[in-house]
């Protein structure tokens, strides 16, 4: 019978996204995992914006994987990248809607709230050119998340043997 | 001769809800053009919602502000359920109240912390602040996890929250949970003190304007989730009169609408709030009023920061009353049929009077829909305020020492474009 692990033995898997076409890409990896049968150390959550929000959520976790849509001339939309937060770009958003995800991390950076292993994962994307819920998931982006979730499956299991859930390395390019 | 342009210039980018920027010329050390663009997304919303069931409002409206969806959710809630014989149950009413109280507080320890700190203690954002000022960092975030708690509590998540719907919630929280949540806010009331005294002690910029204040005003209550619009110039109007006096006109140099009070520009959110309705505020407030030596009415636009921790001390004693009568309901809303017709709502958000108004058919479709959120009636009086600001200021001042104060002033307002770092780009054009 599997133990429910305390929080800091869990490894939280935080899909982040919005309802607008790509941009959903980081919740659609969480709902395919969702499906699929997890280690009890692993929870998953998705995530709307959550902006600064998210140094609250991560707390107590030792093990963070994020998964976010990003945008880069150089990967085209498809592209599966294993990221440190240092290389996201300070894209200088203006919004206190925009408190985002490379401020967010920066900012928990200054106050040592960082879990003690954090991963993160971009998963290349077109943006939306107008906020229109119904957009729908291009056929690049939708295999990319089929493999980023499998791919995390397959971590998580190979994980179950040692102790904890060991990190996920390197996902690679598609 | 010199002439020195200054630009804002926030490009759209994904998951940026607000675009906007700013024109300034200076010739001569005289003002020559001063353009505000703001650029709001919730006109494509009112389309959106056009042949949808009434329903469907509360969550199609949720989604046009990350930062303020329970305003969105209660002015709609408010504007539809008019169209009814019934009203939400007084259980509803006492917890749409306490869930607002949940997005003002985190609302406000966003913008107080994270985006308008830095400026008053000189950093270049909240992050080059953090190491400095970690724990004041720590306590914004201490207070908005703990609104963002409250909103989870009734919406069941913090961003864009489902837990609304016509007539109540889907759900009501169990009350071990709401005692647990109560026991937070409590253990929170001495840091929100603390914020009030210090941004009280910050030497904020002394600079007295005349403007005109409208706020929502409850007989009761100071008014947050329900009330008429009271104005300083002794107006006193309800939602359905709302047209009659507020009109919105385009402007060539923006896409969003700007609004008028009978032709004049005028102040909507926590600093016109307090200036109306700062006799309705609980007595340790009212104490505290007179321990920061804050006079109220307040002309001065900068005291809206402490408006906003006074409002962040009020949330959290009014939520916590609310939760301490908590009592589980037999039901969590009440069925309201709505009969076709025109519905009017509003309430109070984070940044000021959101007004909604509603046309429903025979089917229970909505016809049309008209959103007036709180940044676009500030518009015309932060270009106001940019131009008395800045000339009072001196236009011979250095290009950074003008840059700053015209961010600062636009951050007072808490527009959708306010920025946590400097964002103006600064242009001098010798000719």
């Amino acid at each position: 019978m599997s133990v429910c692990p305390t929080p800091e033995q869990q490894h939280m898997i935080i899909g982040i996204g919005s309802p607008f076409g790509d941009d959903r890409a980081g919740w659609e990896v969480i709902e395919r995992l969702q499906r699929m049968k997890l280690p009890p150390c692993v929870r998953l959550l998705s995530l709307d914006r959550p902006g600064v929000e998210l140094i609250e959520r991560m707390q107590g976790h030792a093990q963070v994987t994020l998964i976010d849509a990003m945008h880069d001339r150089n990967h085209p939309p498809g592209t599966l990248l294993a990221l440190q937060p240092s290389q996201l770009a300070h894209l200088n958003l203006c919004s206190s809607h925009a408190f985002g995800l490379a401020q967010t991390l920066a900012l928990a950076l200054r106050l040592n709230r960082l879990p003690a292993r954090l991963h993160l994962i971009g998963i290349g994307v077109t943006p939306p050119s107008t906020f229109c819920p119904d957009e729908h998931i291009s056929p690049e982006v939708e295999a990319a998340i089929e493999t980023l979730a499998r791919q995390l499956m397959d971590e998580c299991q190979t994980a179950i043997g040692s102790s904890s859930c060991t990190s996920i390395t390197d996902v690679g390019s598609r | 001769m010199t002439s020195r342009r200054i630009r804002i210039d926030v490009p759209a980018l994904t998951r940026v809800e607000g675009e906007g920027s700013l024109r300034l010329e200076v010739r001569q050390d005289q003002l020559i053009e001063l353009g505000l663009s703001i650029f709001e997304p919730p006109r494509y919303f009112e389309k959106f919602l056009e042949g949808r069931e009434a329903e469907e409002v509360v969550d199609i409206v949720a989604r046009i502000c990350g930062i303020c969806p329970v305003a969105y959710q209660i002015s709609a809630l408010n504007a539809l359920e008019s169209m009814s014989r019934q009203m939400a149950s007084p259980w509803v009413r006492s917890m749409r109240r306490a869930f607002y109280c949940g997005e003002w507080l985190q609302s406000h320890a966003l913008h107080i912390h994270l985006l308008a700190l830095p400026d008053f203690l000189g950093f270049e954002n909240a992050i080059a602040m953090a190491e400095r000022h970690p724990n004041m960092v720590k306590r914004g975030l201490k207070l908005q996890g703990l609104g963002n708690a409250l909103v989870r509590l009734f919406g069941g998540r913090s961003v864009h929250p489902v837990g609304a719907r016509l007539g109540g919630f889907h759900h009501a929280p169990a009350p071990d949970e709401v005692t647990a949540l109560a026991d937070r806010l409590k253990a929170a009331q001495q840091d929100a003190g603390d914020l009030t005294r210090f941004c009280a002690s910050l030497p904020l910029p002394d600079d007295p304007q005349t403007f005109i204040c409208v706020a929502l005003h409850h007989p009761d209550r100071y008014a947050i989730e329900s009330g008429e619009i009271r104005t300083s110039t002794g107006l006193n109007l309800s939602a359905n009169q709302f047209e009659q006096h507020f009109h919105e006109t385009h402007k060539p140099d923006s896409t969003a609408l700007w609004s008028d009070l009978d032709g004049q520009p005028y102040l909507t959110g926590p600093l016109a709030r307090l200036n109306i309705n700062h006799p309705q505020l609980p007595d340790f407030l009212l104490t505290r009023l007179g321990e920061i030596g804050l006079e109220l009415p307040s002309c001065n636009m900068f005291h809206s920061l402490i408006a906003r921790a006074l409002e962040i001390e009020l949330v959290l004693h009014e939520a916590i009353q609310l939760l301490n009568d908590y009592t589980y309901p037999k039901s969590p809303y009440t069925a309201l049929p709505l009969e076709p017709g025109i519905g009017y709502g509003m309430s109070e958000a984070p940044r000021g009077l959101l007004w909604h108004r509603y046309e429903l058919d025979e089917k229970g479709l909505i016809r049309a829909a008209r959103i007036v959120p709180p940044t676009s009636q500030n518009q015309a009086r932060i270009e106001a305020d940019l131009h008395h600001s800045l000339t009072t200021m001196g236009l011979d001042n250095g290009e950074d020492v003008l840059k700053l104060r015209a961010e600062q002033v636009i951050r007072n307002y808490d527009p959708c474009i306010s920025c946590s770092t400097h964002f103006l780009t600064l242009k001098k054009v010798e000719t």
